[in-house]
């Protein structure tokens, strides 16, 4: 009767430790899984690769991207120094590159069709600019 | 008993929850010890099946959302269930599908409402080179957007009275106007200086909005 109690227990805490091991196995499977998520959530559609001029280099948005958010962040890079100039039908902003060339800011949008001009100078003299056309969309595409 | 008891407690120890799963590890596993591990087995590959269910879908939308574009242009031709669309020089091909939606005057339309000519809004998946899967179809007023312009150029004197100034932008001596509600300030427009100006076409004259004197 003894054994048979001792071996219950053994046997009941190795059935446990297994259990343990399964729920640690699948937690680990579906925290891995949501990742790339993040990751992705830049356009990446070959067929839609944003203008590209030597001195300026539009990272983001793709160009003729559609978006579900009214604010548009765009990121790029130019020669270092220089002033980047952005025109939409809804928004203008002046900025200036940082030491390695880079520039990120945000531009409001309109529904639906958004024309972007991002212009690049260094000083009063231009540089390079590129065309982007965006829309804007609130409702799902299913 | 003793002895007993040391060889269980060792194989509990030394044992590793893989060796567990195991039906074979067990010599004394009875038919009801495996059928708990049968069904231990099916629970936890029942959650990794459905949590992986639910992160497909999740990143089937995300994909599907990503790999959208967007072309704004004139629908040039319409045949059964598909029409040509002219955006600049580019001619697409856009098929559409039983999910399709369309929107025409701000309202909900079908593919028979839309006409040669219309300004569209075309929503949808490249399948091929320049042929597009619409998801969605939106008829749009055909007014051009007009960006305003920018300039870029060398200040050549200031009338702060008036608040105007005159810019040299390619040899031409132009005069465009301050805007009253931007927060430029006047004290910086010194002659001779390098400017960069976005410039609208108002009804007052050319207006400076947003400037940046170098």
């Amino acid at each position: 009767m003894r054994k048979e109690v001792i071996f219950a227990l053994i046997l009941g805490s190795m059935l446990g430790g297994v259990i343990l091991y399964g729920i640690n196995l699948a937690n680990k499977s579906a925290s891995l899984n949501p990742q790339p998520i993040t990751e992705t959530t830049s356009p990446k559609t070959p067929q839609t690769t944003p203008p590209i001029t030597p001195d300026l280099i539009i990272a983001t948005p793709q160009n003729h991207a559609v978006v579900f958010e009214s604010e548009l962040t765009i990121k790029g890079s130019s020669k270092p120094g220089s002033t980047i100039v952005i025109v939409s039908d809804e928004d203008e902003k002046i900025i200036d590159t940082d030491d390695n060339g880079s520039f990120d800011t945000t531009v409001e949008l309109l529904g639906g069709e958004n024309n972007i001009l991002v212009s690049s100078y260094l000083s009063s003299t231009p540089i390079a600019s590129a065309s982007l056309q965006i829309i804007y969309t609130s409702n799902v595409i299913e | 008993m003793i002895k007993t008891l040391a060889i269980l407690l060792s194989i509990l120890i030394f044992s590793s929850p893989v060796m567990a799963i195991d039906s074979t590890s067990s010599a004394t596993s009875s038919v009801s010890d495996e059928t708990v591990r049968d069904n231990l087995e099916n629970r936890i590959k029942n959650i990794v099946k459905e949590n992986l269910s639910t992160t497909e879908a999740l990143l089937k939308e995300r994909l599907n959302q990503i790999s959208l574009v967007g072309y704004v242009g004139q629908i040039s031709s319409i045949s059964s269930e598909s029409l040509t669309f002219q955006f600049g020089q580019d001619t697409f091909q856009i098929k559409t599908t039983d999910k399709t939606t369309y929107t025409k005057n701000g309202q909900v339309a079908k593919f028979t409402s839309l006409a040669i000519k219309d300004r569209a809004i075309i929503i949808g998946v490249i399948t091929k080179k320049d042929i597009i899967e619409a998801k969605r179809i939106v008829v749009v007023k055909d007014e051009a957007s007009t960006l305003p312009t920018v300039v870029a150029g060398t200040i050549v004197s200031l009338d702060t009275k008036n608040r105007k100034v005159i810019i040299n932008s390619s040899g031409t001596d132009k005069t465009y106007i301050i805007s009253r509600r931007s927060n430029l300030k006047l004290e910086n427009y010194l002659p001779s200086k390098s400017i960069l100006s976005v410039v609208h076409d108002q009804d007052a004259g050319q207006v400076i909005t947003i400037a940046k004197v170098f």
